[in-house]
């Protein structure tokens, strides 16, 4: 219902279109890791017994500062980011750290354990001193599954954050960093993770509407662990392709662009794919880069991707239960002294606004592109 | 058109008001105030609810429409929406004393009290006076009469939701049905009850938990007459005055009981106070000839023969076809001094018939059986049933998700057996391998052999099929065995039949025995199983035990002297 409400009105205003910066091809480069941080025992109870602990999360921290990517995106930051932001501190910016999972400074209702859920997220962003970024919005999923079972994904509040970054010439990009409903191996090779995959649909769309939403002339780029992989998820039609039939931006997943010629794994139905091997299949993981190009607006292309399997490891054994992904970007048309405007238009309501999240009133003319459901139309506004 | 949307919508008016009236309440009182969980005078634990005493309609032993009152409890938290609801437990009552002791009248003693314990479950308690008390007090009781009680339960049941709707209160997810003595006969006629009619009025239960019930009424009067006791023989001649009353046996009570009892039987009608009995002369410590006419105490007679009739006539298990997707908890001490054990020795095997497979392992299978208690009387088994059923409620929201049973829980039941248990005790240091054959010198082969040879062994058979003198030869295969059962007042066939009851097969028995005959130092068949328990053992199984120990210790700061580790879970 609130996508057949939602106008999405893209105004490019004839007025302030200006040619293509000469300042353009300036590259950044950007790393989604799960840093596998949760406790190994609570009490007596088993966690994450093979997880890094202190000293591996020690090593990751370290990891992270030789690589010295621009943009740094962490999730499952949980209990071990004291021993990990030292290692980061000097060079790097952050965001909000939302605490730890464990007895350490929670109240807990061990009598209605069932309600309980730590209000983290375990999601984390270091940029580089030079860059700017706005603090990040942070929305929760509004559907998740497992909460004892089914990888127990209630019991810490898993959502995405959206951040605004400004590059060093001043382009500016958005970045989504996401933890999304994961799939337990256990229910996976019983054919019993459907809701599961029901839940990380829903949030997919939930992610989709949140975009389009706030989508204007700046690229988007979608990363973290989105427990997601094509063959067993319909994410290639139900996100990608959708965005793209909009007529609005282009979706694009970095690794299968530059490393499986843009072709995407089908999707079958049903399909059963374990989450466990942190390469699983042909390369393809749980974790992601999509970047999203408005279309009249900013554009990025990928010049590199790598899984740094080599380096991510310590004595022969990798450092954490994901390998680190990173991108490099290339800003690849800029626009300048363009204004867009964005419409979410309800039944009875309009709001309009400007990059920056203000309401405005209605923009004063230019060429807008409304969308009616499936129908997209142009027209221009003198 | 226009008349036939009329028409409609005048049916789907009907259909609405026709529904709401099954389930029409009136609330006769309202009030956020303190349940206090009460042991006689002492009170164990408060907690504040909001408390509504409710009418209903429900119907009266013949069928026809009854106003019987019953009581809601709400803890306030859950009534003030602070915290979430996570079901509603429909609890049978026990036996009551006096009219003044009927739920609604605020009296609550140690079951009934139930939500007021130290693990605060967010459960909404659903509780029927029954017909004979509170509004229907002009009734006649039904003391162990069949159907007419859990009908009150159940349509209290159904008027209590519609409130709970119409105040706004979450009924949260679950549904228990339980109650512990007369109420745990109780919650199985509820069961049977359900089964064959109100599971069509949207009724399912979650899980019953029944405790130490009467569940067949003949066999509880030919034990009673054939020990001549019970531990109070008013709960006896309250079960004979029902039967004659409700299932009009047109028996005149000068031929049923001895004088002066005789003579009071109508007052006890009237008053339906045990100390009406007592005033007719009846003390608990009687022996039932002194009370009970020789003719009803000789099992042959055509008196007691037509009596023992018409009880099997009101048996709970004719005319239920009970459905295998509903779960149970049944339990029962051995030592049960007012219900005897052989009640429920006798539903056990029967519902195995219908198709549920016992297991004293919860949640392996839906049938969860409890007889390996002893050493209990009827009221300390209550409280082995009240702390394995609230904990077992508590931590249910936590066990199962979305009706799916917790995954690592489930790994560690769905192949418990006896072997693995003792392999458990073993890897506690309880090495009982070394035991046995350091003071053996016959061999299992040896006994099994002689078993079959005398035919006091049916390798095909269960462990109650088993005959002497297999069932004494193969317990002195474990020295000390027997000496062991003696000092715990059990007997050999004690101790078959509590292993048939909770649903240990001859087969695990004599893998047991096998195993644990085999040389000690051989190396174990499947590893260190502590270790794997450790490793596999996740929250629930901690919590249940956490919840359990919780109310165990709660009980012991009551003044309760047991220990509960040796109630035998």
């Amino acid at each position: 219902m609130f996508m057949r409400n939602l106008y999405l009105l893209l105004a490019v205003m004839l007025g302030g279109v200006a040619s293509a910066s000469t300042e353009e091809n300036e590259r950044f480069s950007i790393t989604t890791l799960n840093v596998d941080g949760l406790p190994q025992k609570i009490l007596v109870v088993k966690v994450n017994a093979d997880g890094p602990g202190d000293v591996g999360s020690a090593r990751i921290g370290k990891y992270l500062m030789k690589k010295g990517n621009d943009l740094l995106f962490l999730q499952e930051d949980f209990n071990y980011h004291g021993v990990m932001v030292p290692f980061l501190e000097d060079d790097y910016k952050m965001d909000e750290w939302t605490g730890n999972v464990g007895l350490d400074g929670h109240s807990i209702d061990f009598l209605h354990l069932q309600n309980h859920r730590f209000p983290c997220d375990g999601l984390m962003a270091f940029w580089k001193n030079d860059l700017t970024v706005t603090p990040a919005e942070r929305t929760a999923w509004k559907q998740n599954f497992g909460k004892f079972s089914h990888a127990m994904d209630e019991m810490v509040t898993k959502g995405f954050r959206r951040y605004e970054v400004t590059l060093r010439n001043g382009a500016r990009i958005v970045v989504y960093n996401m933890h999304m409903d994961a799939s337990d191996d256990y229910d996976t090779n019983i054919g019993n993770d459907m809701k599961d995959k029901e839940a990380r649909m829903a949030q997919w769309m939930q992610l989709k509407e949140n975009i389009l939403a706030q989508l204007d002339n700046r690229p988007v780029i979608v990363l973290g662990d989105l427990n997601s992989l094509y063959k067993r998820d319909d994410v290639k039609r139900q996100f990608i392709d959708a965005i793209g039939e909009t007529g609005l931006a282009t979706v694009s997943d970095v690794f299968i662009e530059m490393e499986k010629g843009g072709k995407y794994p089908e999707y079958e139905a049903g399909a059963q794919v374990k989450n466990r091997e942190l390469d699983i299949l042909e390369g393809e993981t749980l974790c992601k880069i999509l970047y999203i190009n408005p279309v009249n607006g900013t554009s990025i292309r990928p010049v590199s991707y790598s899984m740094d399997k080599d380096g991510y490891q310590y004595d022969g054994k990798p450092l954490g239960d994901h390998y680190p992904l990173t991108a490099v970007f290339e800003v690849t048309s800029r626009t300048v002294g363009i204004s867009a405007a964005l419409s979410v238009q309800g039944d009875n309501k309009e709001a309009v606004y400007d990059l920056s999240g203000r309401k405005v009133s209605k923009p004063r003319g230019g060429l807008y592109i409304e969308r009616h459901g499936e129908k997209v139309e142009k027209h221009i506004v003198k | 058109m226009k008349k036939l949307s009329m028409i409609l919508l005048a049916l789907v008016g009907y259909m609405l008001t026709s529904a709401a009236q099954e389930a029409t309440y009136k609330i006769i009182a309202e009030a956020d105030t303190t349940v206090k969980t009460r042991a006689g005078s002492v009170t164990l634990y408060s907690r504040p609810v909001r408390r509504y005493v409710y009418e209903y309609t429900s119907k009266d032993a013949d069928g026809k429409p009854a106003t019987i009152s019953g009581v809601i409890m709400i803890p306030s938290e859950v009534a003030s929406g602070e915290a979430p609801c996570d079901g509603i437990m429909l609890f049978n009552r026990a036996t009551l004393g006096s009219p003044d002791d009927a739920p609604s009248t605020g009296n609550t003693q140690l079951l009934n009290g139930l939500i007021a314990n130290p693990l605060k479950p967010n459960y909404i308690l659903v509780m029927s006076d029954f017909i004979g008390y509170g509004s229907s007090i002009d009734y006649p009781s039904f003391y162990h009469s069949g159907d007419v009680n859990a009908r009150n339960s159940l349509d209290g049941l159904l008027a209590a939701r519609q409130l709970l709707d119409d105040n706004g209160i979450s009924q949260g997810k679950y549904l228990f049905n339980l109650g512990f003595s007369q109420g745990g006969s109780e919650s199985l006629y509820v069961a049977k009850l359900r089964d064959m009619e109100y599971k069509d009025k949207g009724v399912t239960f979650t899980k019953t938990f029944a405790g130490g019930g009467p569940t067949d009424y003949a066999i509880a009067y030919r034990e009673y007459v054939n020990k001549d006791w019970c531990e109070d023989c008013k709960d006896v001649i309250m079960m004979m005055i029902s039967c004659v009353e409700n299932c009009h046996m047109n028996i005149d009570y000068k031929d049923l009981f001895k004088e002066p009892l005789a003579s009071g039987a109508k007052e006890y009608v009237k008053t339906k106070k045990k100390s009406t009995l007592s005033d007719y002369g009846v003390s608990m410590e009687d022996s039932l000839h002194n009370l009970i006419q020789p003719a009803y105490m000789d099992l042959e007679s055509e008196q007691a023969k037509a009596f023992i009739a018409k009880l099997e006539e009101i048996n709970l298990m004719n005319g239920w076809e009970p459905d295998l997707e509903q779960r149970y908890f049944i339990e029962h001490s051995r030592h049960d001094n007012y219900v005897p054990i052989q009640c429920v020795r006798a539903i056990i095997p029967w519902m195995r018939d219908k198709g549920f497979t016992p297991s004293i392992v919860p949640g392996k299978t839906n049938l969860q059986t409890n007889t390996l208690v002893f050493k209990l009387d009827h009221t300390l088994s209550a409280i082995v049933w009240l702390i394995q059923t609230v904990a077992a409620i508590e931590v249910w929201p936590v066990m199962y998700y979305e009706g799916e049973q917790n995954h690592y829980y489930h790994d560690i039941v769905k192949d418990m057996n006896l072997l693995k248990v003792v392999k458990t005790l073993e890897s506690w240091g309880i090495n009982i391998r070394k035991m046995v054959n350091d003071n053996n010198s016959r061999s299992l082969e040896d006994v099994i052999v002689e078993g079959i040879a005398d035919g006091s062994l049916d390798p095909n058979g269960s462990i109650a099929q088993l005959r002497a003198p297999f069932r004494a030869s193969v317990l002195d295969l474990i020295p000390g065995a027997a000496d062991l059962l003696a000092k715990v007042d059990l007997t050999t066939d004690d101790a078959m039949e509590m292993l048939e009851d909770s649903g240990i097969t001859l087969m695990d028995m004599l893998e047991v025995f096998a195993y644990i005959m085999s040389p000690a130092s051989s190396p174990q068949v499947e590893g260190d199983v502590l270790s794997t328990l450790e490793e596999r053992v996740e929250a629930p199984l901690y919590l249940m035990r956490y919840y359990e120990n919780t109310l165990a210790n709660w009980f012991l700061m009551g003044g309760f002297d047991v220990q509960y580790n040796n109630w035998g879970m």
